[in-house]
């Protein structure tokens, strides 16, 4: 087994599960979420500047954030059927609710995905990841005030975003979900 | 519904966050993942399933396949369990965001191996499924074998095969099935790596770009800045401008799309801001670049006023103002927007710049109705600062003269349409223009006093002169000619020829400027119709060889060989010389030979270099396909860098691999003021031996070396590049620092000492000198061993003569000199010394000194030589008024050299010379060879009673165009005006020192100064140059006595009626490695015409007056070197440039039976042809 393997193993021991729980949020789908894990990890064997990845685990964090929206931007059906919805709200949930957010999650991962590349990571880092400015800046190259920046302008065009489209969509008031 | 807030949309991905995966899915997504990157361990080419959408379950399966065919072959009714995997995945962590996963298996003895088969199947466990082939179940091994189907390589086919051969169970035999399996894998693997390598697939990261704007003094954002991104695009795709407006935080983003770019280029423009861009070229960069910061400066305006000779303003003159930058197509940095202005109705112009960059901004002024300044300079050098503030510059633009020719053919026919520019190749400049039906040119506005003008039209050859601008005088005459064909062959080194290598002509100062090119035929060859007929140099270069050039005369008889070597590539490892450990990352430096007279390496480590390849994986390799011999340097942090062997051009193939030693050195250090402060802002340079450091108002002049900057604890760091270095450390207010390595690696604490200052007035004659340049320059002498650096500064007096300065370095003696700009119409560089004196400079002190004042000013006017027919450039003189001295006594000097003995160095007679000289050169730097050069000095003056007139006051006198000339300053004495006219070399009018075509050697006398005769010139009327006599090609060689090494009288004369080959030698050429070859080489030539009766050679070198250890010496040379013909010296009392003229060393001069000089500057083939030549035509043609 190479360094690599032995690299990948590692990660997947430490980190696999809170890598595969972020696909399934980008994507809300359990099957591509596993699909998009292993593609990934392919990904991660054959890459080129493997050995130029200082710190593994934010940067496979990174690839995870692109592939699950490069999956967003390719499926052609955007319709998500109801069968394959997680059991996502809590246990108290009913049905409704569950519907409500489901597609709540879905409308504000389509805004997301319409953002810039950059942009749109830095999102899910901070607002899906909670990584902190610091942190991002250091992953992205960036400084920790850009980092802020670009999030402050990315709320202000997802803002712009799910308000322009006139309804949520949903027919449900946002308060639904968030209680 | 309503807009969302901000808030809304944080809470929205709060309860995205709270979805949270399925624990079983979670697991087998990692499981899969886990087989995936075993597999890569096997197949790393190879995904584990050729569509990943085919899941995990298929293994799954393929167990309960293989037990279930079991069951069947052994016909055992028992009931397998199904899946025998359980996991459990347990949430950690309060938000339950990580998914810890915990495996255990449990279960009966089979079930548990069976269990541990599928772990092992689902990890890709190889190794492990192998050995349970070797389990006693039969159950086990069948399943292990068709798991090992689907993943298993070559190496379990022995094992299976020994099975299949043992198996006797029923129906199909499951080894023989698996080995099967595995084969076909195989074989689809094969075939999969045999196809061409595909590049890995790279994981896709979006393109965007960021661009910062920051105030670089206060380093605040800054909003509002309007930045244009224009892109252009590979392919069709049309170029792009995007605008956008950088946001409160100073931050602008743009998206760069997927397509391939091929430039980029960002405008800024920041209101009250000084407007910047950035451009990148680079192919490599811009697949990378992602953003780019730019920090904006408010700036200050500056301004003045263009006028005319009389004073009256010029409207719409052209202020071209362009910041030299550091911008390569390899970097993506922003730099100063071009800064073209104009001048208005009154004349006057105004620019906002950075403050910093007076020095580094060029200012050219252009007008159509004017001469343009062609000689743009530095701002800062150009005008004083606070006139510029104060926008009170003022420029004067003149008319020039008017200058027209014509361009004929040989019969005299009007050239139409031919091309006649000055200096280098046709350019769209106001001195580039095409003959008229005529073949008239004219230029309107020419400030020069001469023009080398190129003249080129197809099917001529071209032609080029430097012609005499004169108002007065004739148009210009160019007359074209068909020229020459030369032709020339590119082979290989085996002789083979080369097809397509490109040939092309140099045009350097020395040869006609005009631009061809070819590319060489099936054959190797090519030729140049309508060629120069002055001498070209060709190169010929091809891709994979060693590029060659050639200097020869058109001689269309003759087909020029150019034999191109195969480029040679280096490869190697590095070490770490104690460990021999690799060393990863290290930089490769190439060193070149680029003449043969080098006697060094050149390596090309100038900050910058693009010739330096760094490398990190511990190899390296490196293609040479320049120099007469290269070499290769390694440098790695933290080791003394390495240099390799010498590399040859025809070696083709070399590997060296480099052990490098560590470096333990000291490499921080921290810079106090004189009161122990730490100094924040100190400049701190750190220098090689051996490299020149200038700096000119404490600004390094050259921009070579960059200096590390010290931070608020006057801390700095840095990496030496050699185990010797000096630092030298600036900083404007607080002082100079010097530090050598030795000395630092015993304390890294450098203390400053503070600046020394100048105070002072300076005349000219009784009144004050105003506006005039002071300059105080400080040349440390050159010492190989350590850094070595000028400093000078410079400044100018005020309307009282007065000046003052601080800031200058207090290195105790310094010189200071005043000058003054001369007043001529050429331009503004030149200038005269008018006084000068050695004043000393100390730390935190001021030094008075009065410059000039004490003398009056001379003028005259040269007059040609008598007879000489050509034009004289006067400018391209130089020459002193020289006071007129009691002169050095020679024959003293020479008295006192025969009574004293000279040191021999023990073993003298088994030394070689050029030991003996480089003894000698050590000795005389020794205390006993200082105290014996004193001892002689003691006897010189004994012998001529007293101390030796050393009265050599000399004044710098510059002669205008018209041949007039003046120096200022003279004071009372006899005088000796020393002025040498020469040729002009080259298209820059540089003077040609090897043919002089006169000298003065008028005396005069400085009568008593008093105030009433002191501002008014000294007039010395007509000055004669004569002609010197010298020994260019066409002149007759004198009939001079010299005297061999026995004192005989050698008269040249006596060698008409043959021919004569004078070789120059100097005994210094022992110690030079291409002038000793050059002895081998005559003493070849020598040996070659040895019998011939034809020619007779003379070795002359000076003899002068000196001790009698060089005249041991020179026999001793000649006899190392195996030269036998006869030899001159010249003596004591002749002037060798009287007699011989300016002239190169070694030089050989070959003169024809009449005595004519028919050739000098030749060596190595080009003067064996000549030799042989001439004799050829001394030897009578037979008659049949």
């Amino acid at each position: 087994m190479d360094q690599r393997q032995k690299q990948l193993l590692k990660l997947l021991d430490d980190n696999g599960g809170r890598l595969y729980a972020l696909l399934y949020r980008l994507t809300l789908r359990y099957d591509v979420a596993e699909d998009l894990m292993q593609e990934m990890f392919i990904k991660l064997c054959d890459f080129k500047g493997f050995d130029d990845v200082k710190d593994l685990w934010p940067y496979a964090r990174r690839v995870a954030i692109n592939l699950a929206f490069d999956w967003r931007r390719k499926r052609a059906n955007r319709f998500v059927g109801l069968d394959q919805v997680s059991e996502s709200c809590s246990k108290e949930d009913g049905p409704v609710k569950k519907a409500v957010r489901q597609e709540q999650a879905d409308r504000l991962l389509s805004a997301v995905s319409r953002l810039k590349g950059a942009f749109r990571e830095i999102v899910v880092l901070r607002y899906l990841e909670q990584v902190s400015y610091e942190d991002i800046g250091k992953q992205i190259g960036k400084t920790p005030h850009h980092a802020r920046s670009i999030c402050h302008r990315a709320r202000q065009q997802l803002r712009g975003m799910l308000s322009s489209n006139g309804s949520d969509g949903t027919g449900f008031g946002l308060e639904a979900c968030n209680g | 519904m309503a807009d969302m807030n901000e808030k809304e949309i944080i809470q929205r991905f709060k309860g995205l966050r709270r979805l949270t995966p399925d624990r079983d899915a979670a697991q087998a997504a990692v499981d899969k993942a886990r087989a995936a990157v075993m597999q890569g361990a096997e197949m790393p080419k190879k995904p584990l399933f050729k569509s990943y959408a085919f899941k995990f379950a298929v293994a799954a399966c393929l167990v309960a396949v293989c037990i279930a065919g079991f069951a069947f072959l052994t016909n055992d009714n028992s009931t397998v369990p199904a899946v025998v995997n359980e996991t459990e995945v347990s949430v950690t962590g309060a938000d339950a965001d990580q998914v810890a996963l915990v495996t255990e298996g449990k279960g009966s003895s089979l079930e548990a191996r069976l269990a541990e088969l599928e772990k092992l199947f689902a990890a890709g466990d190889i190794r492990g499924l192998l050995a349970m082939l070797d389990d006693a179940d039969e159950k086990i091994k069948i399943a292990a074998a068709g798991m090992l189907a689907k993943i298993g390589g070559a190496e379990a086919i022995k094992r299976l095969t020994e099975l299949s051969l043992a198996f006797n169970g029923k129906g199909d035999d499951p080894y023989m099935l698996s080995i099967a399996e595995i084969e076909d894998n195989l074989k689809e693997q094969q075939a999969a790596e045999d196809k061409p390598e595909e590049e890995a697939e790279e994981i896709e990261v979006d393109r965007s770009f960021d661009v910062e704007v920051i105030d670089k003094l206060t380093q605040e954002p800054v909003a509002g800045a309007a930045i244009t991104l224009n892109c252009k695009f590979d392919g069709g795709k049309k170029p792009q401008n995007i605008k956008e407006i950088s946001d409160a935080e100073g931050y602008c983003l743009f998206d760069l799309g997927t397509e391939k770019l091929t430039r980029i280029t960002v405008y800024l423009n920041a209101p009250g801001y000084i407007q910047m861009k950035a451009q990148c070229y680079d192919k490599k960069l811009l697949a990378s670049v992602s953003d780019i910061l730019f920090e904006v400066e408010k700036g200050v305006d500056i301004g003045g006023m263009v006028v005319d000779e009389q004073g009256q303003p010029i409207e719409g003159v052209i202020i071209d103002l362009s910041r030299s930058s550091n911008n390569s197509q390899s970097k993506f940095a922003p730099f100063i927007r071009a800064m073209d202005t104009e001048t208005g109705k009154e004349g006057r112009w105004r620019r906002r710049v950075v403050l910093d960059d007076l020095d580094k901004i060029y200012c050219r002024f252009k007008h159509p109705d004017y001469v343009d300044d062609r000689y743009s300079s530095y701002l800062s050098k150009k005008f004083d600062q606070d006139q510029l503030l104060a926008e009170t510059t003022v420029s004067v633009m003149v008319k020039g003269t008017y200058v027209s020719g014509y361009v004929y053919d040989s019969e005299g026919n009007a050239v139409e349409g031919a091309s006649v520019y000055e200096g280098s190749y046709y350019q769209d400049n106001e001195l580039s223009t095409k003959t008229d039906a005529n073949g008239m040119f004219e230029y309107l506005h020419v400030s020069r006093s001469s023009l080398f003008l190129t003249a080129t039209a197809e099917g001529f050859a071209p032609y080029s002169n430097t012609f005499v601008v004169d108002s007065d005088a004739d148009p210009f005459e160019i007359i074209l000619d068909k020229g020459s064909v030369i032709y020339g062959r590119v082979v290989d080194k085996d002789g083979v020829p080369v097809e397509g290598a490109t040939i092309r002509n140099d045009q350097g100062s020395e040869f006609v400027p005009v631009e061809w090119s070819a590319k060489s035929d099936a054959q190797g060859r090519f030729a140049w119709e309508n060629a120069p007929t002055q001498q070209v140099k060709i190169s010929a270069s091809m891709k994979g060889y060693y590029s060659t050039n050639l200097i020869f005369k058109a001689d269309s008889e003759k087909e020029h060989e150019f034999v191109l070597y195969p480029e040679l590539v280096v490869t190697g490892k590095v070490y770490d010389a104690i460990t021999e450990e690799p060393i990863n990352n290290f930089k490769v430096i190439p060193g070149y030979k680029w003449s043969q007279d080098n006697r060094s390496l050149s390596y090309q480590d100038f900050p910058g270099s693009t010739w330096v390849k760094k490398f990190n994986d511990g190899k390296y390799d490196f293609t040479i396909n320049r120099g007469f011999e290269a070499g290769l340097k390694v440098a790695a942090e933290g080791y003394v860098p390495s240099e390799s062997r010498t590399l040859y051009p025809d070696e083709e193939l070399a590997e060296i691999d480099f052990y490098l030693e560590t470096m333990d050195a000291k490499t921080k250090g921290v810079v106090y003021d004189l009161d122990g402060n730490p100094v924040e802002g100190a400049k701190v340079y750190v220098s090689r031996p051996n490299r020149w450091l200038m700096f000119e108002n404490l600004r390094d002049n050259n921009d070579q070396t960059k200096p590390v900057v010290t931070d608020k604890d006057g801390e700095f760091s840095f990496l030496p590049e050699d185990e010797n270095y000096v630092i030298i450390v600036l900083h404007d207010d607080k002082g100079f620092g010097e530090v050598y390595s030795e000395d630092f690696q015993k304390s890294q604490d450098i203390y400053l000492s503070k600046w020394g200052m100048v105070e002072g007035e300076a005349y000219i004659g009784s009144k004050p000198a105003a506006n005039a340049e002071i300059v105080v320059s400080f040349y440390k002498n050159h010492d190989p061993e350590h850094a070595n650096y000028n400093f000078s500064h410079k400044f100018r007096t005020d309307a009282e003569g007065k000046f003052s300065a601080k800031q200058i370095l207090p290195a105790g003696v310094t010189d200071g000199r005043l000058q003054i700009y001369r007043a001529v119409k050429k331009n503004d560089r030149s200038t005269s010394s008018v006084d000068s004196k050695t004043i000393e400079v100390l730390s935190g002190e001021t030094t008075y000194v009065v410059l000039g004042g004490g003398g009056r000013t001379v003028i005259g006017k040269m007059l040609k030589p008598a007879g000489y027919s050509e034009a004289v450039i006067w400018s391209a003189s130089s020459g002193n008024i020289n006071a007129v001295s009691s002169g050095y006594p020679t024959d003293i000097y020479e008295q006192v050299y025969k009574e004293i003995e000279y040191p021999m160095p023990l073993g003298y007679d088994s030394m070689t010379v050029a030991e003996v000289l480089e003894w000698s050169q050590q000795w005389s730097q020794s205390d006993e060879g200082k105290d014996f050069y004193k001892e002689i000095q003691k006897r010189v003056e004994e012998l001529n009673g007293g101390e030796i007139d050393r009265v050599n006051s000399s004044y710098n006198a510059v002669v205008s165009d018209d041949g007039r000339f003046k120096a200022d300053n003279v004071e009372q004495g006899d005088y000796q005006i020393a002025i040498t006219v020469y040729k002009i070399k080259d298209r820059w009018g540089n003077r040609d020192y090897n043919n002089p075509i006169g000298k003065s050697n008028f005396k005069f006398t400085m009568p008593e100064i008093t105030d009433d005769n002191i501002d008014e010139p000294l007039d010395v009327g007509n000055v004669a140059i004569e002609a010197i006599s010298k020994f260019a090609v066409g002149s007759v060689l004198p009939n001079m006595e010299l005297n061999d090494y026995k004192g005989n009288s050698v008269n040249l004369g006596i060698y008409r009626g043959k021919l004569l080959l004078l070789n120059f030698w100097q005994l210094h050429s022992a110690v030079n490695e291409s002038q000793d070859s050059e002895m081998d080489s005559i003493k070849q030539l020598h040996d070659k015409l040895a019998g011939n009766g034809k020619i007779e050679m003379l070795g002359i070198t000076t003899g002068g007056m000196s001790m009698s250890f060089y005249d041991d010496l020179r026999p001793k040379y000649l006899k190392e070197k195996g030269i036998t013909f006869k030899q001159a010296l010249i003596k004591p009392d002749q002037n060798f440039y009287q007699m011989f003229g300016q002239m190169g060393w070694p030089n050989n001069v070959l003169v024809d039976t009449n005595g004519n000089v028919i050739g000098s500057g030749l060596k190595g083939q080009e003067l064996e042809d000549a030799v042989a030549a001439e004799l050829a035509k001394l030897t009578p043609v037979p008659v049949e």
